[in-house]
């Protein structure tokens, strides 16, 4: 974000510094806090405890909800969502709408390859492990411009070929022909956008990322999203949204993000380049008490 | 330490916007975090909405209670949020609602805030760490000396600096009222700054 914000001189800045730590809770109040929230809510939130949520009363929010489950299971596995996309971008190429193909490139699903474990979001080993190697304010935070790497990309090649529902690729998502389940699991609103606005937004995006330019690219999807909530390419702007948010290093974000991915329908198929990403490889460290924000 | 009730009023929805877009699943509402990602955004985020708690001068003793409520809120809604903003302003905004509303419940004009004693913090000269701490109080009074409306955007705006941007979706203001607000809150500033031979504000 480049909106403006008040600067000040050093000396200010001391003097603000030392009234905004003023205001700050000591540790012992961070800890009765914590201690107070996770004893209401019934669940563990100690330090490294990776605790559980009480599913009866707190279902994770990071799991995909039962409704997308199904939803994914009834149209989009992971080669027929390559091939809904694939169909899409063949059929705008074919009429000249975009010469891109490649637009999506860097958002395609790495196939889950036997052997290679892959970890959910929710699954508390991989949490722990994750938690385990992270002490509380052991780093100083990272400024996001040190994180600002481009998005590492993913070749066209490793788009998985459809096979099996190769039926999709003659009814791609939008083109009329829509059936009980895609219905079902399509989020296409009546208001969604023309694919080739999705995808020359995404293109954008995705050229943002590549360049080193993750605030733009996240700028770019918000204005996306503000002007059009609903779309074809729901997933690729919300994985576009993780990718960046990692960049900045605004992981908890990242990590919001990318639930979201998963609920959507055919969220799952991008579940590899998820781990990929920081939501998989880290979670956030610790600020100090008095540096958040 | 009072554990609030399990059931709590939400306040509503803080930030509408964030969740146009969530279809069928906004409809049949939220669901709750991993208990992991809930701890690392309590974190990030606890010692910020304790700052702004105090700076809108709800009562210390109130603090750690109106805190927590603050965060059962975000646990119960973030199912919702839509990332179309920084979590942290959705933060801010679920914490301002709920500081403001535990500081209309104070009868008399909030007392001064109730600083941490410990300040300043290390790496200074006792000359400066008196300096500074003088300048502390100096700050408090003229943050108690404000209007409520001009209090809340200087603990926004000046003590977590917030973006106008920010600070206008937080406060359900314009743009235009949090720059007016700031331009003025500068002024008076300088002006304290002045006195004490600190130097002008850009």
């Amino acid at each position: 974000m480049t909106e403006p914000r008040l600067e000040w001189s050093e000396e200010e800045r001391q003097a603000l510094g030392a009234y905004r730590k003023a205001l700050s809770p000591t540790g012992a109040q961070v800890k009765a806090a914590l201690g107070g929230v996770s004893a209401t809510l019934g669940i563990s939130l100690a330090d490294g405890a990776a605790a559980q949520t009480v599913t009866s009363q707190a279902p994770a929010a990071l799991a995909p909800s039962a409704g997308a489950v199904k939803g994914t299971v009834a149209a989009f596995d992971l080669a027929s969502r390559a091939a809904v996309i694939k169909a899409t971008l063949g059929a705008i190429a074919l009429g000249g709408a975009v010469t891109a193909y490649g637009v999506l490139e860097p958002l395609a699903p790495k196939p889950d390859l036997p052997g290679r474990p892959t970890p959910t979001l929710t699954d508390p080993a991989a949490v722990r492990s994750r938690d385990s190697s992270r002490a509380l304010a052991d780093e100083p935070p990272v400024e996001p411009a040190e994180r600002a790497e481009p998005a590492e990309p993913v070749a066209l090649e490793e788009l998985p070929e459809a096979t099996g529902q190769g039926e999709v690729l003659a009814s791609p998502r939008g083109v009329s022909q829509t059936g009980p389940a895609e219905s079902a699991a399509s989020p296409v609103s009546p208001a969604s956008p023309p694919v080739h606005e999705e995808l020359g937004a995404l293109r954008q995006a995705q050229s943002a990322l590549g360049a080193g330019r993750p605030g733009q690219a996240l700028e770019l999807m918000e204005k996306l999203g503000d002007a059009n909530p609903g779309g074809r390419l729901l997933v690729e702007r919300e994985l576009t949204r993780v990718l960046a948010l990692c960049a900045l290093g605004r992981e908890t974000e990242a990590w919001i993000a990318a639930a979201r991915v998963q609920q959507l329908p055919g969220g799952d198929a991008y579940r590899t380049r998820l781990a990929d990403s920081c939501v998989g490889q880290s979670i956030p460290t610790d600020e100090p008490i008095e540096g958040a924000h | 330490m009072r554990l609030l009730a399990k059931t709590h009023d939400p306040l509503g929805d803080p930030a509408p916007r964030h969740r146009e877009a969530l279809g069928s699943g906004a409809g049949s509402g939220p669901s709750k975090p991993d208990a992991e990602v809930f701890r690392r955004i309590f974190e990030e985020h606890i010692a910020a909405v304790w700052r702004l708690l105090r700076g809108l001068g709800v009562p210390a003793a109130q603090v750690d209670d109106v805190a927590q409520e603050v965060f059962l809120i975000v646990h119960d809604k973030l199912g919702e949020f839509e990332g179309r903003s920084r979590l942290s302003t959705w933060i801010f905004s679920i914490a301002y609602r709920v500081g403001a509303n535990a500081r209309r419940k104070v009868r008399r004009a909030p007392p001064l805030v109730e600083l941490n004693p410990s300040l300043p913090g290390g790496g200074v000269s006792p000359e400066e760490a008196s300096e500074q701490a003088d300048f502390v109080r100096q700050l408090d009074v003229f943050c108690s000396g404000l209007s409520v409306g001009m209090r809340d955007v200087f603990v926004l705006c000046f003590v977590e600096e917030l973006s106008f941007r920010e600070a206008a979706e937080v406060l359900e203001i314009s743009d235009n009222t949090v720059a007016s607000r700031v331009r003025l809150l500068k002024t008076s500033l300088r002006e304290l700054l002045a006195e004490r031979g600190k130097g002008a504000l850009p």
